[in-house]
C-alpha cells in the first residue's frame, strides 16, 4: 500500500504532480493507494486495466472530477463527500463516495458504478451512455438529487433511494429527464414533474424488482447502510421508474395535446354554440367537400342545348329555310322528307332556291372554313317536283283569309296559311300567278318549266285562286268584311284607305307585318325591298303572324343567335378533302364517330355527310363516349327523335362533352 | 354573322404572353376531366385535336392517310381566363399529366386591362428578391463569454406587453398601509401580456367561414391548451355574435376601420360580453395598399357576411381610405381612441394601425402625447390583402424595417421606448422564416409582430407566392377555400385542420424564437431593441438601420 499526499511539507502540490505520482506508483507495482487530497483534480481516473485490480482510498478535500475517465478494475472509495463531476466520463471504475456528491456526478459516464452514501447536486447522471459492449453504468444515490437530473440521459441505470431526502416533496429535483432518450431511473419517493414529452413513468416490473434487490445489497454494503435493506425492499410499490419513449413510441404519440376535433367538442362549441361561431348563420353543413364534386356541388354543369343557336345557313336565309335539318334528314335516310321540308318554308323552292337565289346560306355555311360550302342550291334543284306530304284541307277551326297579290310574297303567304289549315282566297289582278318571277323567265334566269311546276303545285292545293281580279277600294272593303284576316302582297296597293298608314308608297307595318288595321297584314314589296327569297320569307312570316292572331297564340320572330364558328369542332371535318383512306390506310370506314365519305360525285347524301350540323345535334355519340363518368345517355324518343340526357349525380362538370361536341350543342353554365 | 377571321387569330394573344403556361402530357392523360372541373379561372378546357399523316408503304408512292381526332386539354388564350398557376389541376390529376409552369417572359400586365379596368387582385407585392428582414442575421452569440442558454432545456418567458406601460412614477398609485393602491380618480392603463406574434386583421368576408373559425379556434386552443397567449385581430368585418358573447373574446382584437362594418352588432353585444376583448385596433391604413380603402367585392357579400356586417347582400362594400369625420391627425387619433376606450370603460388597450409611411413619426409623436394610446402597429409594404389594385399592391408603401426602426429610435430619444409598444407587420414570414423575421423586428425595436399571409400559407396551404401565383382572393374563387364565400369552395377547407396547423405554427415559432434568443443569452425578457445582436452584409442597410455591418 502506497500513501500519497496532496500537501507535502505544508505546500499543496498541483493536480499534475499528484497524477504523476499516482501513475508512477502504479508502474512500480502498487495496487492499493491511499491519498490525502487537497483539492486535486481528477484523482483515481485513467488507471489502465493492465494494473488491475487497483484500489484507491481518497480522503481530505477532494477536488473536482474524482475518478474522471475511470477504467475497469479501478475501485475508488472517497471517505467523505466529493466535489463536482464525480465519475465524469466514467469508463468502468467503481466509485464509492461516503458522503454527498455535488453537481454533475457521473456526467457523460458510460460504464462503471457510482455509489453515493448521501445525495447528489444538480445535473447528476446527465449525458450518460450505454455502450452495448459493456454492462450498463450504475449510479446509486441514497438520499435525493438536485435539479435537471438525468438530462439527455442515453443509457445506464440511476437509482435514487429517497432516504431522508433534503426535499421530501421532490426527490428528483426540478425538471428531470429533459432530452432523455435511454436508460432507466428507479426512484423511491415523491417527484414534482418530469419531461412528459420524452419519458414515461411506470411501475416496476418483476425483472426491475429483481434487478434492484440483487444490486441493492452490494450498494448498501459499500456505503455501510445494510440496516436499510428491509426498509428499501419493503415493497416493490414504493418504487417507480422513468424510461424514455422509443422513437417509434414518440412518433405514435401525437405531439398535440388534444386533437382540434376534441377541442371543438369539449371546449369550443360548449362556449360558442353548436356548429361553431357561424353555426346559427350557415345553412350548408361544414362537412368537407372534395375538390371534384357532382350534383349541386359542381361549379358548372353542361347542358344539351340542341337547336338553342342557329346554324349560319338558317340565320342567313331570308326565307328561314333550315338547310341543316334537311341534311340531318338525309343522314337519317329520309330522302323524301329532307327534300320536301323546304316546301314548309317556300312553295317556290325549285325556282328560287334552285335557280334564282344567290344562296346566301352557302356564303354563310361553316363548312367553307374547312373547304367549300355545302351545295344547298343543289338541294333546291333536287326538290323539283316534290309534293308536300302533309294534308292540304282546311281544318275545322280554320278561318277565312284573303291574300291580295299572286307574286312570290303572296304565294308564300297563301301557301303558308293553307298549310296552317285556313280557307284561303288568293286575289291576282293579272291572268297568271307568279308576278315578277316571269321577268326572270324572260331574262333567261330560270326555265319556264321549272316555274310552272312550282306554280302547278300551288294551284293543285286547296286554295281559291281568283285571277283577273284586281282589288279596288270597294272590293277591298268587301274582302275586309268577308274575311277574318287579310294579307296584302301586291307591290303598290292603291286601294287601301287612310286607316292603313302608308309612307313613301310603302305600307307601315310593325315587326310582324301587321298594319294599323290589326287584321290586315302587309308583306313583300308592299312593305320593303329585297330578293325573291326575301319576298318569300316576308310572305311566310306575315302569314304565320296572321295565323297566330287568328288562333289566339303568339308569334315570335326568330330571336336565336347564330352559333359562332369557335363553338364548332371543325377538327372532326378538317381533312375530308382529299381523304384517301380509313384508319391505318384501310379503305374501311371508322368504326365509331362520323363517317367520312371518300371523294366522289356531289349528291345530297354526300353533302349531308359533309354538313357540320351547326347547333343541331348530329347524334354522333361523341359526348356519350367521351364522358369519363358515363353521365351522358342517349334517349330515343321515337319517330327519329332523340335527346341526350345528363345524370347530375355522375357529372363532375369537367366540360369534356362541351369541348368535344362537333356541333356546339353542349354548353357549360353556372350551376346555381 | 361572325367573321371567319376569328379563326385566323387576328388580335389573339400567344400563350407566351401568359404568366403561366400549362404543360399537359397527352401520353399520361386519361381524359377524366378532373383538372378542367377544378380550374378556378377555367383557363384550361377540353377540346379536340386533329392529326393527319400522309404516308406510303411499299415501294411506290401510293399515298395513304392516317387521320385522328383526339380529345385534349388545352389552355385558353383568353386573358380573362388566364392561368394563375395555382396548380389545382396538378393536385387533382391522378396521372401527373398536367402542371402550370411560370413564364418569366410573360407580358400579362400589357393586356390585363381589358375594358379599361385596371388589374386588381389579392395577395401581396410581387417581389421575389430577398427582403431586408431576411438579410438580417443574429451575430451576437454568447460563446463562453456569457452563459449561453439551451433553447431545449431552459425555461423561457417569451411574452410581450400590449398596452401603455407607464413608468412607475407616472402610475397613479399611492402608498397606503404599506401597500400600493390606485389613487382615486387615476386610471392605470390596461396592459396585456401576450405572445409576441399576433394574427393580424383578416376579416370575416375576406376569409371564408372555416378559415376564420379555424384561426379563431387555433388561437383559443393555443391559449387554453398550450399556454401560448396568442391574440388575433378580427379585421374589419365584425365578429360573430356567438364569439362576442363567449369567454374566448379575450383572445381577440376587434378592429374598427373606416367602413365600421359589424360595429353595430359589437355594440349591441357589449352588455352581454362576459370578457373584455384583448384590445381594440383602429385601422387607418393597410401596408399592402396604403391610401387605398378596403373593398369586399359583391360576389363575396353573401348571406352570412351581410348578417355579420349589417349590410344588404350582393353589394360592393368599400371602406374609404380615410375615416370620414376626422379632419386632422390629432382629431383622428384622439377622438377614435377616446370613443373606443370609453366603450369598454377604459379597461381595454386601444391602439391605431397605420400603413408603413414616411409620416409614421408624426403619428407616433402624437400618440406619445396621448395617455390613452396603447400601442402603434405599423404595417409595411410587404403585407397582403384580399383585394386591391395591382398598382397599389406593387408600388405603394414603405418597407417595414426602416420605418419601424425610425419609430423605435424616436421613442428612445424621448425615453419612451418601453412605454409605447410598437408592433410591426407586413411581410413577416414572407419567405417562411417566421421566427427569424419576428426576432429581427424585435431586435430592431418591435414589441411584437403581426402575421397574415404566412398563416394562410402555413395553416391552409394558400398557393400564393411572390410571382403572382393564384392571388384570386378578390374574386371569391379561392381554390383552397380560404378567401371565398362560395360553400362549394370553402367546404374544401377543414376548420379543425386549420386550427391544428395554427397551433403547429405557433408552437414551432415559440421553439424557433427560443433558438434565436437562447444563443443570444436572453430568456426572461424579449430583447426589444437589442440591435447590437443584429448584423447585415449590406453596408447601406447596416447604416440605415444602425446595426453592424458584417461580412
Amino acid at each position: 500500500m502506497i500513501k500519497l499526499f496532496g500537501n507535502i511539507d505544508g505546500k499543496r502540490i498541483s493536480s499534475r504532480e499528484l497524477e504523476e505520482k499516482i501513475q508512477a506508483s502504479l508502474a512500480d507495482g502498487a495496487r492499493h493507494l491511499e491519498i490525502e487530497a487537497q483539492g486535486q483534480h481528477g484523482i483515481g481516473g485513467r488507471i489502465w486495466p493492465r494494473y488491475a485490480p487497483v484500489k484507491v482510498m481518497v480522503r481530505g478535500a477532494i477536488g473536482q472530477r474524482l475518478g474522471a475517465m475511470g477504467m475497469f478494475g479501478t475501485e475508488i472509495v472517497a471517505e467523505n463527500g466529493a466535489s463536482d463531476d464525480v465519475g465524469w466520463l466514467n469508463c468502468g471504475a467503481q466509485i464509492t463516495v461516503l458522503g454527498d456528491v455535488t453537481n454533475g456526478a457521473h456526467n457523460a459516464g458510460a460504464q462503471g458504478v457510482l455509489y453515493v452514501q448521501g445525495g447528489g447536486g444538480a445535473r447528476c447522471d446527465t449525458m450518460t451512455k450505454h455502450n452495448p459492449r459493456f454492462a450498463p453504468l450504475q449510479s446509486w444515490y441514497f438520499r435525493d438529487v438536485g435539479d435537471s437530473f438525468a438530462e439527455f440521459k442515453a443509457g445506464g441505470i440511476s437509482v435514487v433511494c429517497g432516504v431522508n431526502p433534503r426535499h421530501s416533496e421532490n426527490i428528483l429535483g426540478y425538471r428531470p429527464c429533459v432530452g432523455m432518450v435511454g436508460g432507466t431511473v428507479y426512484f423511491r419517493g415523491k417527484i414534482a414533474d418530469y419531461s412528459e414529452q420524452e419519458v414515461q413513468l411506470l411501475e416496476l416490473s418483476t425483472q426491475d424488482w429483481e434487478w434492484l434487490r440483487v444490486n441493492l445489497r452490494p450498494y448498501l454494503s459499500a456505503i455501510d447502510r445494510l440496516d436499510y435493506w428491509a426498509e428499501l425492499t419493503r415493497s416493490c410499490d414504493d418504487w417507480r421508474k422513468l424510461i424514455a419513449y422509443t422513437p417509434a413510441e414518440k412518433k405514435k404519440r401525437s405531439s398535440r395535446r388534444m386533437a382540434a376535433k376534441e377541442f371543438r367538442r369539449r371546449h369550443w362549441e360548449p362556449a360558442v354554440g353548436k356548429g361553431g361561431i357561424f353555426g346559427e348563420m350557415i345553412e350548408q353543413p361544414f362537412t368537407l367537400l372534395p375538390f371534384v364534386t357532382t350534383g349541386k356541388d359542381r361549379r358548372f354543369r353542361p347542358v344539351w342545348n340542341n337547336e338553342r343557336q342557329l346554324a349560319p345557313c338558317v340565320a342567313a336565309c331570308p326565307s328561314d329555310i333550315p338547310s341543316h335539318r334537311r341534311f340531318q334528314l338525309l343522314r337519317q335516310g329520309k330522302h323524301r322528307e329532307a327534300l320536301a321540308l323546304v316546301l314548309e318554308y317556300s312553295p317556290l323552292a325549285a325556282t328560287v332556291c334552285g335557280e334564282l337565289c344567290p344562296n346566301i346560306c352557302m356564303k354563310a355555311c361553316s363548312r367553307k372554313v374547312v373547304d367549300r360550302p355545302l351545295d344547298i342550291k343543289g338541294l333546291g334543284r333536287a326538290s323539283r317536283g316534290m309534293i308536300i306530304p302533309t294534308s292540304t284541307t282546311a281544318t275545322a277551326d280554320g278561318k277565312k283569309v284573303a291574300v291580295i297579290g299572286g307574286g312570290p310574297a303572296g304565294l308564300a303567304a297563301a301557301w303558308q296559311l293553307m298549310l296552317q289549315g285556313h280557307t284561303v282566297t288568293l286575289y291576282e289582278a293579272s291572268a297568271r300567278l307568279g308576278g315578277k318571277l316571269w321577268q326572270s323567265v324572260e331574262q333567261g334566269k330560270v326555265q319556264s318549266a321549272i316555274l310552272e311546276e312550282d306554280l302547278a303545285r300551288i294551284v293543285a292545293a286547296k286554295l281559291v285562286i281568283k285571277r283577273n281580279n284586281p282589288v279596288d277600294r270597294k272590293k277591298f272593303d268587301e274582302i275586309h268584311r268577308e274575311n277574318d284576316g287579310i294579307i296584302i302582297a301586291c307591290g303598290a296597293p292603291g286601294f287601301i284607305g287612310p286607316e292603313i298608314h302608308q309612307e313613301k308608297g310603302k305600307i307601315l307595318v310593325n315587326s310582324q307585318g301587321q298594319t294599323h288595321d290589326l287584321k290586315v297584314f302587309a308583306v313583300g314589296a308592299a312593305v320593303g325591298r329585297g330578293l325573291t327569297t326575301h319576298l318569300i320569307g316576308s310572305g311566310r312570316r306575315g302569314a304565320l303572324a296572321l295565323h297566330a292572331l287568328l288562333s289566339g297564340s303568339q308569334y315570335h320572330s326568330e330571336a336565336r343567335n347564330t352559333i359562332p364558328y369557335v363553338k364548332l369542332k371543325l377538327e372532326y371535318f378538317a381533312f375530308q378533302r382529299g381523304e384517301c383512306a380509313g384508319p391505318m390506310g384501310t379503305a374501311a370506314p371508322l368504326e365509331k364517330g362520323p363517317t367520312i365519305p371518300l371523294a366522289g360525285a356531289v349528291t345530297p347524301a354526300s353533302e349531308a355527310q359533309r354538313c357540320i350540323s351547326c347547333g343541331l345535334c348530329r347524334d354522333c355519340h361523341i359526348c356519350e363516349n367521351t364522358c369519363h363518368y358515363q353521365a351522358i345517355t342517349r334517349r330515343d324518343l321515337g319517330a327519329g327523335n332523340f335527346e341526350y340526357v345528363l345524370d347530375p349525380t355522375r357529372c363532375i362538370g369537367c366540360g369534356f362533352c362541351v369541348g368535344t361536341c362537333p356541333c356546339g350543342i353542349w354548353e357549360m353554365e353556372e350551376n346555381i | 354573322m361572325e367573321s371567319a377571321q376569328r379563326l385566323d387569330h387576328n388580335g389573339e394573344l400567344t400563350l407566351l404572353e401568359f404568366p403561366f403556361i400549362i404543360r399537359w402530357r397527352e401520353d399520361r392523360c386519361s381524359r377524366c376531366g378532373r383538372c378542367t372541373a377544378v380550374c378556378p379561372t377555367r383557363a384550361i378546357e377540353p377540346s379536340v385535336m386533329a392529326q393527319r399523316l400522309v404516308y406510303s408503304d411499299g415501294n411506290n408512292s401510293l399515298p395513304a392517310t392516317i387521320r385522328r381526332v383526339s380529345q385534349v386539354v388545352r389552355q385558353v388564350n383568353d386573358i380573362a381566363r388566364h392561368c394563375v398557376g395555382c396548380a389545382t389541376c396538378s393536385l387533382v390529376c391522378p396521372n401527373m399529366a398536367i402542371m402550370p409552369e411560370y413564364n418569366p417572359n410573360h407580358k400579362f400586365l400589357f393586356h390585363k386591362n381589358q375594358g379599361g379596368i385596371p388589374y386588381a387582385r389579392g395577395g401581396r407585392r410581387n417581389d421575389a428578391t430577398t427582403s431586408t428582414l431576411d438579410k438580417l442575421k443574429f451575430t451576437r452569440i454568447s460563446m463562453i463569454t456569457t452563459p449561453s442558454l439551451d433553447a431545449g432545456r431552459h425555461e423561457f418567458h417569451l411574452r410581450t406587453l400590449m398596452g401603455r406601460n407607464l413608468p412607475p412614477e407616472a402610475l397613479p398609485l399611492e402608498l397606503a398601509d404599506g401597500l400600493l393602491r390606485p389613487r382615486a380618480g387615476g386610471v392605470i392603463p390596461p396592459v396585456r401580456e401576450i405572445f409576441p406574434i399576433r394574427i393580424g386583421g383578416m376579416s370575416i368576408g375576406a376569409l371564408s367561414p372555416p378559415m376564420w373559425e379555424g384561426l379563431a379556434m387555433g388561437v383559443a386552443y393555443l391559449n387554453e391548451v398550450e399556454n401560448i397567449p396568442v391574440v388575433m385581430c378580427s379585421g374589419e368585418g365584425g365578429l360573430p355574435p356567438r364569439l362576442l358573447r363567449s369567454r374566448y373574446l379575450k383572445y381577440f382584437i376587434p378592429q374598427i376601420a373606416s367602413g365600421y362594418f359589424g360595429w353595430d352588432e359589437i355594440i349591441h353585444a357589449l352588455p352581454e360580453m362576459i370578457e373584455d376583448p384583448a384590445a381594440i385596433e383602429i385601422k387607418y391604413g393597410q401596408g399592402a395598399k396604403p391610401g387605398d380603402g378596403g373593398l369586399l367585392m359583391a360576389y363575396k357579400v353573401l348571406k352570412l357576411i351581410a348578417k355579420i356586417r349589417g349590410v344588404p347582400m350582393y353589394v360592393d362594400l368599400a371602406s374609404p381610405p380615410t375615416h370620414q369625420t376626422k379632419y386632422s391627425i390629432e382629431e383622428a387619433v384622439t377622438k377614435m381612441i377616446q370613443s373606443v376606450s370609453m366603450a369598454w370603460g377604459f379597461r381595454v388597450p386601444v391602439y391605431p394601425k397605420i400603413a408603413g409611411t414616411k409620416t409614421a413619426l408624426a403619428v407616433l409623436n402624437n400618440l406619445t402625447r396621448n395617455p390613452y394610446a396603447a400601442a402603434l402597429t405599423i404595417d409595411g409594404e410587404d403585407g397582403a390583402t384580399g383585394a386591391a389594385y395591382h398598382v397599389s399592391l406593387d408600388k405603394m408603401g414603405h418597407p417595414i424595417a426602416s420605418n419601424l426602426r425610425d419609430c423605435y429610435l424616436a421613442l428612445v430619444k424621448q425615453g419612451k421606448q418601453n412605454e409605447l409598444p410598437l408592433f410591426a407587420a407586413g411581410g413577416v414570414g414572407k419567405e417562411a422564416n417566421l421566427a427569424a423575421n419576428a426576432a429581427a423586428l424585435i431586435l430592431l425595436g418591435a414589441s411584437g409582430v403581426d402575421i397574415g399571409r404566412y398563416i394562410m400559407q402555413a395553416a391552409a396551404e394558400c398557393y400564393g407566392d411572390e410571382r403572382n401565383r393564384c392571388n384570386l382572393c378578390n374574386l371569391g374563387r379561392c381554390p383552397r377555400g380560404i378567401t371565398t364565400q362560395d360553400p362549394r369552395l370553402y367546404r374544401r377547407l377543414d376548420a379543425d385542420r386549420v386550427a391544428e396547423r395554427v397551433v403547429d405554427v405557433f408552437k414551432t415559432a415559440e421553439i424557433e424564437l427560443k433558438k434565436v434568443f437562447a444563443p443570444m443569452g436572453r430568456s426572461t425578457q424579449l430583447p426589444i431593441g437589442m440591435s447590437d445582436g443584429l448584423g447585415v452584409a449590406d453596408p447601406a442597410i447596416a447604416e440605415r438601420l444602425q446595426i453592424s455591418y458584417v461580412c
